[in-house]
């Protein structure tokens, strides 16, 4: 277990005002660069818009059983009106690390669920710890289908930093040999069971080029680094006291820290960045200080904006001078549009009347994967839609949850039925690639600000046709590969609730030309070159897979290139 | 129920004595909710969750104190129909015991008190089909199914319902994905 983070709090401003960079945004990406920054000599400053959050101190919920939360672990109706965006992610458990609606209201164009986490660590806290690497199949997606522009790097420029991200973060998972799925080395990959090991086999019996792995997550099955191991309670986002999984909090920023380099300033809402005509960089940021709302500035040489995807595109449009009128660094009018965000929650769940004498022990924080499988080559090629979708899924034996709605018995009976461990099932889900549309957009109001006086964000976002026609075969792929394998009872789902797969990307893209990108190979913005924006604002397409792992692998080859620069003197 | 169905029960029964009846229920499903009446009863509250999941070689909802769950959850909700539905109940729950025993339900025998919930189940079943939408639209859940619910989730997050009723390992340490079911091995509390 690793010790708590003692991190220098830089809460009298005046203090000290300049650093050698600064970081805007303390989540999975914000925490990477400052740990790289740190590492690299750089005397860092990470600017986080809410509260500090100290590994382990701040997990007030981690070791509470069900019985201590007034309402169990069911939200109320309370939750349901006051906070109508985050609670349909959060539970009794977690619901501090999430934001209030009411605090921080957005305008929705059409519905879009911005699921937002302002704390240090953000919502490395909170992620689903997924990590798959994007291979050439999503890199040269765009140049070959036409759609969106094209990435300015293919996958043998960022293996070596996946490799590196992996290598910190620690990953378990099979590292199974699939040409669209790159793997690295592994800690070992938490087990299946018996279900989806025969599902596993079914799928590997009736399907050429699909395949069932066990989850590649961010969890740690062996003790790594000081940290872990996981202790399997599938408590993961109220914080772990074990340091079982990676965040922000319980890894990069700590390595940060441990440097002497670093310095978190929290409740720093940043409000824009501040552009010096005479050297035609950024100088610094102007931040808003959350409780007293006073406004103060930060200097360094560089900066890394890690804010979020909308946030990130936020922060560049309201920093409006003579010199960017529609925005920083948007002389290519691309900031804030082209966002993606995976659609989920379509695919099917079936029973199997086998394995009845069959259990197991613990609480796996992970499921199973099956790889996309559409738009591989000519022969898995789709007439409906391009790229593709993976399934996430999980199989278990029924347990009281699902007894209480499917029986209608009570008394003896039923009670015995709630005790005793049901008949095996299996959900699958997609998570599909959603296409770049320059359609898909944020902006700034014009009149409506916050309670800070910050422009409200409007957000346009809508699943197009090609994501529409991916859903309805997933829905049916599903349900066949659960009747090859001998399910019964198998029962389709389909519900679509835009932004609830929380990877929102695209917002200020890289790409090769300065007129219809933001940032180029190396996340630096094409017009200012000691700017970096390294979250997901920075996808130039959104593959299936969860991107949380890119993100980072691009924030590490982008510290190390700005640090290349700045030592050079280019930046 | 296809459509064609579905307006033939509707004949037969009379739709003007449906919407009547609806009219009627509907109008109780209104209000503010008559709290002090819960509060004022947890004991019937109790006996009702026992009844419902009751004390066998484990201990059962009562002991469990269910009951308490069942009313913060219900305090905290704002689907006033619901609420109202269930307190309706309770209150229906008593005078049937009154009238059918001559005694309230706390002070019935155990199989008396099967019978009065096992009546209240039969009158909360969804009529199949479209009307049960129609039903359960206008009228909301019935007293059964809350009371089912709210009873089997307060008993299976409690701590005796957990780890006595179920079985509940706090920190597990490990993950064994294919073992042997032991004989009367009891199901995880906890996914």
């Amino acid at each position: 277990m690793s010790d708590s983070l003692n991190v220098n709090l830089n809460i009298k401003a005046e203090a000290q005002i300049t650093y050698d960079a600064i970081v805007v945004g303390s989540g999975i990406t914000g925490g990477f660069a400052a740990k790289e920054l740190c590492e690299k000599g750089l005397k860092t400053l990470v600017l986080e818009r809410g509260r500090n959050v100290e590994h382990i101190k701040d997990y007030t919920t981690a070791m509470k059983h069900p019985w201590e939360f007034e309402n169990r672990l069911e939200i109320t109706d309370e939750d349901r009106t006051t906070n109508p965006v985050q609670s349909m992610s959060y539970d009794p458990g977690n619901k501090h690390f999430y934001v209030n609606d009411q605090d921080h209201p957005y305008i929705q164009q059409k519905p879009y669920n911005w699921i937002r986490g302002y704390q240090v660590g953000g919502r490395s806290l909170t992620w689903g710890r997924q990590v798959y690497r994007f291979s050439d199949l999503d890199f040269e997606a765009n140049l070959k289908d036409g759609h969106g522009v094209d990435w300015p790097i293919r996958y043998k420029d960022l293996e070596p930093w996946y490799n590196y991200v992996e290598q910190f973060i620690g990953v378990s998972g099979c590292a199974d040999a699939i040409p669209h799925l790159p793997h690295g080395d592994y800690l070992p990959a938490m087990d299946m069971n018996c279900i989806e090991k025969h599902f596993a086999e079914s799928i590997k019996k009736n399907y050429d080029q699909r395949w069932v792995i066990s989850s590649r997550v961010a969890n740690l099955t062996k003790g790594f680094k000081d940290r872990g191991p996981c202790q399997f309670r599938n408590l993961c986002s109220r914080g772990c006291p074990y340091g079982g999984y990676f965040s922000s909090n319980s890894a990069s920023l700590p390595a940060a820290n441990a440097t002497g380099n670093l310095t978190i300033r929290p409740h720093a809402i940043v409000q824009e960045i501040i552009y010096d005509p005479q050297t035609k960089k950024a100088k610094g940021v102007r931040i808003i200080d959350e409780l007293t709302k006073e406004t103060m500035e930060f200097y360094a040489k560089i900066i890394f904006l890690n804010a979020s995807t909308i946030a990130t595109a936020s922060i560049l449009l309201n920093s409006k001078s003579s010199y960017f009128p529609n925005g920083f660094g948007n002389s290519s009018g691309q900031v804030g549009l082209n966002l993606m965000d995976h659609h989920k929650g379509v695919g099917a769940t079936g029973m199997y009347e086998g394995f009845k004498d069959k259990y197991y022990v613990g609480r796996r924080p992970a499921g199973v994967y099956i790889p996309r499988f559409r738009n591989l080559n000519e022969q898995t090629k789709h007439p409906d839609f391009v790229r593709g979708y993976g399934y996430q899924a999980d199989g278990e034996r029924s347990e009281w949850p699902d007894v209480m709605k499917e029986d209608d018995s009570f008394g003896e009976g039923y009670k015995q039925k709630l005790s005793t461990p049901g008949p095996w099932t299996m959900w699958m889900g997609a998570w599909g690639e959603c296409l770049p549309n320059s359609e898909n957009k944020i902006w700034l109001d014009a009149e409506k600000k916050d309670k800070w006086g910050m422009p409200l964000v409007n957000v346009n976002f809508e699943h197009g046709a090609n994501d529409m026609a991916m859903r309805k075969d997933a829905k049916e792929s599903a349900q066949e590969m659960l009747e090859k394998a001998g399910f019964k009872n198998i029962k389709p789902f389909e519900f679509l609730f835009p932004g609830t797969a929380i990877h929102e990307m695209g917002t200020a893209r890289m790409g090769r030309d300065p007129k219809t990108s933001v940032l180029n190979a190396h996340n630096q913005m094409h017009d200012v070159k000691n700017v970096f924006i390294t979250d997901g604002s920075a996808m130039a397409s959104s593959g299936c897979q969860n991107p949380s792992l890119t993100y980072m692998a691009l924030t590490a080859r982008a510290c190390d290139y700005a640090v290349s620069e700045l030592k050079k003197g280019n930046i | 129920m296809n459509r064609k169905k579905f307006i033939a029960t509707l004949s037969i029964l009379g739709i003007g004595s449906v919407a009547g009846y609806y009219g009627f229920q509907f109008a109780k499903t209104k209000g503010t909710p008559d709290f002090n009446f819960l509060d004022n009863n947890k004991d019937l509250l109790a006996d009702l969750c026992e009844t419902i999941i009751p004390k066998t070689n484990t201990p059962g909802a009562k002991e469990a104190m269910a009951h308490e769950f069942v009313i913060y959850s219900l305090k905290h909700s704002k689907e006033e129909a619901l609420v109202n539905n269930f307190i309706n109940g309770l209150k229906d729950v008593q005078s049937y015991s009154l009238s059918k025993y001559d005694k309230p339900f706390t002070q019935l025998a155990k199989n008396e008190q099967i019978q009065v919930v096992a009546h209240f189940q039969e009158i909360g079943k969804n009529f199949s089909g479209g009307l049960g939408k129609v039903r359960n639209k206008i009228l909301g859940k019935s007293f059964f199914s809350i009371l089912k619910e709210k009873a089997s989730v307060g008993y299976c997050t409690s701590m005796l319902g957990a780890k006595q009723g179920l079985a509940y390992e706090y920190v597990p340490t490990r993950f064994i994905g294919c073992t042997d079911l032991l004989p009367g091995q009891k199901s995880w509390a906890t996914k």
